[in-house]
């Protein structure tokens, strides 16, 4: 306890040192604070986008499908998911469930006239997706109505990318050819209701949506390809996901139960990447924040030769006085680190509330509001960041404390 | 004040147990280029109760033969007993408790901690020998009273005059009641009155607590108030004078 | 006309090569006269209606079955007959070929490469005319269980073929395809027709063929001819734009289904 008093003394003794040391202490944790922020922030978007853009939390999907690879790109083209309402109904019952939305996914040929292109068509109950709060993001005309359309009157959203490529918009009317589960073909007309992005380049110019009946016209069939379930809080995924597992055990055929995350492969790659750009920043922070304080220490050490001498002449042994000089940068870490958090708090209350703009990410077709999402756990883990680096940055000045003959020091002016 | 025990300056140094024996010390520094020979030989029976000045001018080999005899620095050849066990032998953890419990050092530049006050400077010596709070206290009023501070012992070092700081020095030399004082020129940074009063303090506590003094100084005015005088030239002891002396094996 | 050249020259140095026995080498002529006469798709006659069976063998879904209508080389019109097919029809006018479907008002353009069934294109269930769209680059002569064999190394020679060639196999002693095997520009062996059963008469006509998809791990897939009869067509039934005739298509069958 003395020692500790000792050494934060000591800091006081030269205070534009000190306060140099704790600006770069503190700048360090800001830099991680905010980095982590801007990351986090990142993650939840991109998860909150991906879960809402249409493939919920969770989705059940014959076990069958999905023996190939988990991924929604790896659906088959036939939906093989029959007398689902039962079990749809049950889903829904349960607690934490928004909705569970059947879904049929195929790929077709839309043409409009002599144009025509390869889709990607997924028929959802707009209704349904509107309950578990997915989001269309429309273009230009109008979304989908929720009631089934009669025959005749079936409505199609396209892909923005994918209407300039036929040249339609909307009100026109567009032909799908698609594959009958009986493995004929059959086409239908589809008039285009809007136009929506997915906010990715690539299936903007190959995505279309309807209304569930359509394709259940188009393809002549009940079944669908699975049901995606809609949560109130996408923490509660692995209970819900667990419970459901219970209750589908056993039951043929059999169904998988897939989270949000498997079916989105596209955000595990996103995050390893955004996690390597953290460690790459973290360490250099840390390197800096460890070489310019452990410079100061050692020139605060360098003064104090003397000083050391004396006490280790007067009895002081010298896992003592390394204690001073390692509790020395220890109260640097603990001090920096906090006026860095309370900075840090600061700082992204402003930038949270400048609603900074930031151009779109690569792939991705609109801007992104720039925020940063701290989670309380990092004021801590940042405080132990730093108490890390300033006893790592202690290491070079305790050796040398540690190593001085009592005479020389005792000499030294 | 006077001390309950009887001065234990021996009145028959030969029949007192010595507390130092010296034999043989040598000790050479390379500075630059240039090899100095601090000790050149040096042999050396201090008794217990002694107070003793080592005298002789800058660079006589004072401060090496102070630095080897408080198990500061060790010798190139020769061997330093303190009451019979040689210092040469210690562990660094014995080291630090003889260093800790059996000497006490005064400095000519008083080497006071500047972060600590008076009081908490002469406190440090109990705390780190891990004494209780109560024990601490009662011996560092009883150590700032005895050199005469006990009403400035809040003061930081910088705001205490030389002479008060040299008191502070000599309390946290004494407070855990050594066996041996090394004081090394303590009065080469005071005036000659403050020095007269520190020499003053040294004598009366040799006298009150039987504690051995070993005083290095050039200063004319401590060397005529010692019992025994060692001079030292150019790192040899060429004379010993005084009760207690010893003649036949102290010079050479 | 430089592309016809080369195929000249290298048609002439492999014909100077020394053949692998027991492969003999054919004349033009005579190359020419087998091409002809086992050239079924042009020998079948001029306007007929035929019932097909197409089933992807060991697959889901099952057979399919339709009805082929044609008239001349030019226009073939094929009518889905299975219970949800109804109002289905692929159109094929010269080359190009028509969806048309009840859900969609208009036709849709398709590729005639399109698989109906298993591996069975369109062009497949309509008959490849080897004559009239193929050159032969090379003739020779092989053995196959004991049998000779006559291989023309087709290649394309219209925009209509599918294929850019076609390694034709015909038994000599009956003038009949044995297989054909279509090849990818790359030389890629893209899918194999075998000849299995034959209809015998004047006009002979596959009754039964095997489709084997190389680029699929060997899906086959089976087309019986079911019937088939010789009969004028009404010309309305290919009509693009005008559906009435087709429609009546329907109602006959399902007064004769009912």
């Amino acid at each position: 306890m003395k020692f500790a008093v000792i050494a934060l003394r000591n800091l006081a003794r030269n205070r534009r040192r000190t306060l140099l040391s704790l600006l770069i202490v503190a700048a360090g944790t800001i830099g991680t604070l905010l980095t982590a922020g801007f990351i986090r922030f990142s993650f939840e978007g991109l998860r909150e986008a991906i879960i809402h853009g249409g493939i919920g939390q969770l989705e059940v999907v014959p076990r069958s499908d999905v023996a190939g690879g988990e991924s929604s790109a790896e659906r088959p083209g036939i939906p093989g998911m029959q007398d689902w309402q039962e079990l749809r109904n049950g889903i829904e019952a349960m607690p934490h469930v928004l909705a569970a939305g059947a879904i049929v996914q195929f790929t077709g040929m839309l043409s409009k006239g002599e144009r025509s292109a390869a889709v990607i068509a997924v028929a959802n109950e707009p209704g349904r997706e509107r309950r578990m709060r997915f989001e269309v993001k429309l273009r230009g005309g109008t979304g989908l109505p929720d009631a089934p359309p009669s025959d005749g009157e079936d409505a199609i959203l396209l892909g923005t990318v994918l209407a300039r490529s036929l040249g339609a918009e909307a009100g026109d009317l567009l032909t799908l050819l698609g594959i009958t589960t009986d493995g004929t073909l059959n086409a239908l007309d589809l008039r285009v209701a809007g136009l929506i992005t997915t906010g990715l380049q690539d299936l903007d110019s190959r995505i279309v949506k309807m209304h569930l009946a359509s394709a259940q016209r188009l393809l002549g069939t009940q079944n669908i390809t699975s049901l995606v379930i809609g949560l109130d809080d996408t923490a509660r995924t692995p209970e819900v996901q667990a419970e459901l597992d219970r209750r589908l055990r056993g039951r043929e055929p059999s169904l998988a139960i897939v989270d949000w995350k498997t079916r989105a492969p596209f955000y595990g790659q996103v995050e390893s990447l955004y996690l390597g750009i953290f460690w790459f920043l973290g360490s250099v922070i840390f390197v800096l924040v460890c070489l310019s304080t452990s410079n100061t220490l050692m020139m605060s050490v360098m003064e104090r030769v003397r000083e050391i001498g004396t006490l280790l002449a007067i009895g002081t042994s010298r896992a003592q006085v390394a204690a001073i000089i390692l509790l020395e940068a220890l109260w640097l870490g603990l001090l920096g680190a906090l006026a860095g958090d309370l900075l840090g708090i600061a700082l992204v209350a402003a930038i949270n509330g400048l609603g900074i703009q930031m151009p779109p990410p690569p792939g991705a077709t609109g801007g992104i509001e720039l925020r940063l999402a701290t989670a309380p756990g990092d004021f801590a883990a940042t405080v132990a960041l730093m108490l890390v680096i300033l006893g790592i940055a202690a290491a070079v000045p305790v050796g040398m404390s540690v190593r001085l003959r009592i005479a020389d020091a005792l000499r030294h002016v | 004040m006077s001390e309950p025990h009887a001065p234990r300056r021996p009145l028959d140094p030969e029949s007192a147990p010595p507390i130092f024996e010296a034999s043989g010390l040598r000790k050479r520094y390379r500075l630059g280029a240039f090899t100095i020979e601090a000790l050149r030989g040096v042999d050396l029976v201090v008794t217990r109760g002694e107070f003793v000045v080592v005298a002789g001018p800058s660079g006589c080999g004072k401060t090496t033969l102070f630095n080897l005899l408080g198990a500061l620095d060790g010798p190139d050849s020769g061997s330093v007993l303190f009451e019979g066990s040689d210092l040469g032998r210690q562990t660094s953890g014995e080291r630090t408790l003889f260093l800790r419990r059996k000497v006490g050092f005064v400095f000519q530049s008083f080497n006071l901690i500047p972060v600590l006050t008076a009081y908490e400077n002469v406190e440090y010596p109990l705390r780190i020998d891990g004494l209780g709070r109560a024990e601490r206290r009662r011996r560092t009023e009883e150590a700032l009273a005895s050199v005469g501070l006990a009403g400035r012992m809040h003061q930081r070092p910088d705001q205490l005059s030389g002479g008060e700081r040299q008191r502070v020095a000599l309390a946290r030399g004494l407070v855990h009641d050594p066996r041996v004082i090394l004081a090394d020129e303590p009065t080469a940074n005071l005036d000659s009155t403050t020095g007269a009063e520190i020499v003053d303090l040294l004598a009366r506590t040799n006298t009150e607590r039987g504690t051995t003094f070993l005083i290095a100084t050039h200063d004319p005015a401590v060397i005529e108030r010692s019992p025994r005088r060692i001079r030292l030239l150019d790192g040899r002891v060429i004379a010993d004078e005084g009760a207690g002396a010893r003649r036949p094996g102290g010079v050479r | 006309m430089f592309s016809g050249r080369l195929s000249a020259a290298i048609v002439a140095v492999l014909a100077l090569m020394p053949a692998p026995a027991p492969a003999a080498v054919i004349t033009p002529e005579a190359a020419a006269d087998i091409l002809r006469k086992s050239d079924v798709a042009s020998l079948a006659p001029e306007s007929f209606r035929a019932r097909l069976r197409i089933d992807a063998l060991h697959q889901r879904p099952g057979p399919m079955d339709i009805e082929v209508w044609r008239s001349g080389d030019a226009k073939s019109l094929v009518r889905f007959l299975g219970p949800n097919e109804t109002g289905k029809y692929l159109l094929r006018l010269d080359d190009v070929v028509w969806f048309l479907a009840p859900g969609a008002r208009k036709p849709i353009k398709m590729s005639p490469a399109r698989r109906l069934r298993g591996s069975a294109s369109i062009d497949d269930v309509l008959g490849i005319r080897y004559g009239r769209d193929y050159g032969i680059e090379r003739a020779t002569e092989t053995e196959e269980a004991g049998e000779p064999l006559v291989v023309l190394d087709l290649a394309a020679r219209s925009k209509r073929a599918p294929y850019p060639k076609i390694r034709y196999f015909v038994r000599r002693a009956t003038e009949r395809p044995v297989r054909a095997e279509y090849l990818l520009p790359s030389g890629k062996t893209s899918s194999v027709v075998e000849f299995l059963e034959w209809r015998e008469g004047a006009r002979p006509v596959a009754r039964r063929l095997v489709i084997t998809d190389r680029l699929r791990s060997g899906l086959r897939t089976e087309v019986t001819l079911l019937e088939m009869e010789e009969r004028q067509i009404p010309d309305g039934l290919f009509d693009l734009a005008d559906p009435t005739e087709r429609s009546r298509l329907e109602e006959r069958s399902s007064e004769a289904g009912g």
